[in-house]
């Protein structure tokens, strides 16, 4: 009964009420520096982390990993109520979250976002404590091959996400890929696009670009009504922003939560894929299985719910490989392994023999952060969803300028803010034509990886193609790629001919 | 249009307001410094570069009398944060804290509209770890191990480094010109992911430092062998690794970090910080926190300082001769 | 206009975009003078301009099937603009624009009001208090958040240095 033995010592050390009301400020702190669109979550833990320093271990690690819970729970507030995604991983959030704030239910679809982030964000902490090791080795199989293949398989949800035109869908991913080829070319070292500029060496910025695309085309969109539409109160106002989510809607999703859960910490467990790649995933797969499709995009709640529970499930993956092989799996998991080192834990295969004490307290911190995240957030969630009753010519201003700032910290650039606006302009004439923004970020922001990925694998393989099938992973990605674009071909020409005879 | 030119007004008297609130202090003839002190990352959020500069400000202010505030300016290699300092003025108040491979090597790959051995004063050096080879621990014992299997298998044996001529890069083109063998050079976006490749069994060798992704732990651990050290000794940390030099290649390569000022900062000026400086790398809290993140001080200073990078630079630009590389 | 109208109107500029990049952009890349020897024998997938080709080329058909698709369209809808609302475009990406180059110049904290005031009051709102109030509230709002919280710089004026 060892392993009681270690679980009870280490709940004692470390399961304090201090450690949990910890855990309370740093998903509080998270959520609200995750609804500031520009501070991205790997910025925010990065200014955070030397304040963990000074914070005894028992108070340090537990206030950051609230922090990296709040973070991923947040930015999805700003995608729902002013289309801007905090996150490129909010951005699947945002298409179906923004209309639903426009309709007058801000409430529901912060309340949706908020619950299935909580169980995704759950899903992935108990497989954490169950399964890590294995999953984490598994990961580890993952080379540029099966990277490439896996990538390509993202890019094939793009198809199910196009809208009423799949030309149109397609040309926006391929001006997506224009726009990520911009830059160095890892393998070659070739500058491609830069035009001499050398800020755009290192690619244009993903935060310039999505606060571009998405919020500030939003602003221009806005500034087209009529001033007497903007200068008074919006007419859903008086909903207050909308009724609270309901438990049969709740219900409708139940798979979808569990599905994109299950995605998002698979897909977050491979160190280097990032959340936007598994919140894409988790959309287009929930859209293609999902009873009711074409209300994604329009406002469905189960659009929000597949794409949030992506994303929070990545939360609890991402730590996976980072705790027990001491591999990062991202940008943010870094700094917490860092915190992690300063407070004396070694990630890494002995982390248990170690401590395993502690590292049992700090996974029952982690599953409790997730009731705290429902409650706190379900209390701070009419206090956001209120935004959408000011007016649009204050707010419209007010989300322009935090948004620009968002920017500007995000490299310290003044260029990234005239990129940004560009961008915007860019996006606002894709709206007018009707050309879905959302490709455009999944291809932009894939397509690098796929690239880079495919010339190690060549460089690796000496020129030989065949690596890509007679690799049994990446050969089964493939597959999958095609069998999603076979299927999902046989449905589009149904539909597609329904729009020409109307 | 009168309205329009009354809320004009009206707003740049609001504007006015606001900025009364935050004006500067009117300058009392105070030791510098008297207001916070910028210091430029030129690197992106949360890498090494980031993690340390934030524990050095954390501590310094109350030996310093005024608070460090890090501005991140990353991209391009850092050429963009570097060039940012040199915009600045050479007051004391804007710092850079960069390392080896922002003055050493990126200025003799890319274009850059500064001199990184002139335009710049070399502060302070903070930390510095050597570079190192690793491996599979079942691959390969030592270098030597390592450049017969190459000469016996001649561009087959895969490193993956962190960058198209970066740290790991130009260091294997070193050996490569040194030993006279050939890798398959597979460039990977960043130091991690080619550790991790490394460990999945995809590539044969790649290159790191000690705290990269838990290298030491795993050499202790015998997960990884450290094939060699580009030290000019051998470290205490891991005793049984000899050196590059040692096995033949003549390559010494610490990468350190620390602070620099623009050419021109006044040198009273400059030794205010070093003097701070000096105080924060004896400072306990200090000294637990870099022992943790695994990157023990390592303080240097004035001429010995510009010495070390004026030697690194050099011996860079003759590994980019040799090799054939030249600027864009 | 119609709606059709610009859905041609765009697939015929992504065309000739396409002939502009394909014969002038394209040939910006500055290829590897770093090693040009190693350029040479690389296989053509592997060289820089592999992947943009293929993009290009994909583009150019389907910005003809777009085209071919707005042309045979029976949509008639007209697009909801007009030069009044699309004045107030230009103007806010306009102004946007004096705003970035003036920040260095007057800074974050004495600039930003102006630039709020303006918007608001180009969006019709004429209440005093809401515009004053957001106007300064918002600016040191951020300011708050971002300097005194986070330690970020927001932009410094020149004029203050």
């Amino acid at each position: 009964m060892e392993i009681v033995d270690q679980i009870l010592q280490g709940m004692s050390l470390y399961f304090t009420m201090k450690a949990v009301l910890m855990v309370a400020i740093g998903v509080a702190a998270g959520i609200l520096v995750g609804a500031i669109p520009g501070i991205s979550g790997v910025m925010a833990t990065a200014i955070l982390v030397p304040f963990s320093f000074f914070m005894p271990p028992t108070e340090g690690i537990p206030f950051l990993l609230g922090l990296h819970k709040g973070a991923l729970f947040g930015d999805s507030i700003p995608a729902i109520l002013i289309n801007t995604p905090g996150q490129p991983a909010a951005a699947a959030t945002a298409l179906d979250g923004y209309p639903l704030a426009q309709q007058g239910k801000a409430k529901s679809a912060i309340q949706m976002a908020l619950v299935s982030s909580t169980i995704g964000d759950t899903f992935s902490d108990i497989v954490l404590i169950l399964a890590a090791l294995p999953l984490a080795l598994l990961a580890l199989k993952f080379g540029p091959a099966e990277f490439f293949a896996l990538m390509v398989m993202g890019l094939t949800i793009i198809g199910g996400i196009t809208g009423s035109s799949a030309a149109k869908g397609i040309l926006s991913a391929l001006i997506g890929l224009m726009i990520g080829l911009i830059g160095f070319d890892a393998v070659t070292g070739a500058e491609r696009y830069t035009f001499g500029i050398p800020s755009l060496q290192g690619g244009i910025g993903t935060i310039p670009l999505m606060i571009g695309l998405f919020a500030i085309s939003e602003v221009l969109m806005q500034a087209e009504k009529k001033n007497s539409i903007l200068s008074v109160r919006p007419k859903t106002a008086h909903l207050k922003g909308g009724k609270n989510l309901e438990l049969k809607e709740l219900r409708f999703s139940a798979r979808t939560i569990l599905r994109s859960s299950i995605l998002g910490t698979i897909i977050g467990a491979i160190p280097g894929t990032g959340a936007a790649i598994a919140t894409f995933i988790g959309y287009g797969a929930a859209k293609r299985a999902s009873k009711k499709p074409e209300e994604f995009g329009k406002g469905s709640l189960e659009g929000v719910a597949a794409s949030e529970a992506a994303n929070s499930a990545v939360a609890g993956a991402d730590l996976i490989p980072t705790l027990t092989l001491g591999i990062p799996g991202s940008a943010t998991a870094a700094i917490l392994m860092g915190a992690f080192l300063a407070q004396g834990l070694r990630p890494g295969p002995d982390l248990f023999e170690s401590s395993g004490s502690t590292m049992y307290a700090i996974f029952a911190l982690l599953l409790i952060g997730n009731p705290i995240m429902m409650v706190i957030g379900w209390i701070l969630t009419p206090v956001f969803a209120r935004v959408v009753t000011i007016r649009q010519a204050l707010l419209v201003p007010g989300v322009l300028i935090l948004c620009l700032m968002g920017v500007y910290v995000f490299q310290g650039s003044l260029g990234d803010i005239k990129l940004a606006l560009i961008v915007g302009v860019f996006g606002y004439f894709l709206r007018k034509v009707d050309i879905p923004l959302a490709p455009l970020v999944i291809a932009f922001i894939i397509t690098p990886i796929a690239e880079r990925s495919m010339k190690q694998a060549l460089i690796l393989s000496d020129g030989d193609f065949s690596v890509f099938i007679t690799r049994p992973i990446s050969a089964g990605f493939l597959l999958l790629a095609v069998a999603i674009l076979v299927f999902g071909f046989r449905r589009n020409p149904t539909r597609s001919q329904n729009d020409h005879d109307s | 249009m009168t309205n329009l030119r009354f809320s004009i007004s009206a707003a740049i008297g609001a504007g006015l307001l606001a900025s009364v609130a935050v004006a500067p202090p009117v300058a009392a003839a105070e030791k510098f410094p008297t207001k916070p002190i910028r210091v430029i990352v030129p690197t992106g959020p949360g890498g090494s570069t980031d993690v340390t500069s934030r524990l050095v400000a954390s501590v310094i202010h109350t030996y310093l009398g005024q608070p460090m505030i890090i501005q991140l300016k990353g991209g391009a290699a850092g050429t963009i944060g570097m060039a940012a300092t040199m915009a600045a003025k050479a007051d004391g108040y804007t710092l850079v804290f960069g390392t080896g491979n922002h003055t050493s090597i990126v200025p003799h790959v890319r274009k850059v509209t500064y001199d990184s051995l002139n335009d710049f004063i070399p502060v302070f050096k903070v930390n510095n770890d050597p570079y190192l080879i690793i491996s599979k621990s079942d691959k390969f014992k030592n270098m030597k191990d390592l450049i017969a299997a190459m000469k016996a298998n001649p561009g087959k044996i895969s490193f993956g480094s962190n960058g198209l001529y970066g740290n790991g890069h130009s260091m294997i083109l070193k050996i490569e010109l040194d030993a006279g063998v050939k890798f398959k050079h597979v460039p990977f976006k960043g130091g991690g992911p080619a550790i991790r490749a490394m460990l999945g069994g995809h590539i044969d060798t790649a290159g790191g430092l000690f705290a990269s992704a838990g290298t030491l732990g795993r050499y202790k651990r015998g997960e990884v062998n450290i094939l060699g050290i580009a030290a000019a000794e051998r470290s205490k940390l891991v005793p049984k690794v000899a050196t590059f030099r040692e096995q033949g290649v003549n390559f010494v390569y610490q990468l350190w970090r620390g602070f620099m000022a623009k050419k021109g900062t006044p040198q009273d000026r400059i030794d205010i910080i070093v003097a701070a400086l000096h105080k924060t790398m004896k400072d306990k809290t200090f000294l637990r926190l870099m022992k943790a993140v695994g990157s023990p001080p390592n303080p240097l200073d004035g001429a010995e300082f510009k010495n070390m990078i004026l030697a690194e630079h050099k011996q860079f630009g003759e590994i980019f001769k040799q090799v054939g590389v030249k600027k864009k | 206009m119609k709606f059709r109208t610009t859905e041609i109107a765009t697939g015929v500029s992504f065309l000739i975009f396409s002939l502009v990049y394909v014969f002038y952009i394209t040939p910006n890349f500055v290829t590897n003078p770093l090693n040009d020897a190693s350029m040479q024998t690389m296989a053509w997938t592997l060289r820089p301009e592999a992947l943009p080709s293929l993009n290009i080329g994909v583009f150019v058909v389907f910005s003809l099937v777009m085209t071919y698709q707005a042309i045979r369209s029976r949509n008639e809808t007209l697009l909801d603009l007009n030069i009044r609302s699309f004045g107030k475009v230009i103007f806010v990406v306009i102004w946007s624009f004096i705003y970035t180059f003036l920040l260095p110049i007057f800074g974050f904290l004495l600039i930003s009001p102006v630039f709020m005031a303006v918007l608001i009051l180009a969006f019709g709102l004429r209440n005093w208090m809401f515009v004053l109030g957001v106007s300064i509230l918002m600016p040191v709002f951020l300011d708050t958040v971002f300097f005194q919280t986070f330690q970020i710089i927001l932009p410094e004026g020149a004029l203050w240095k």
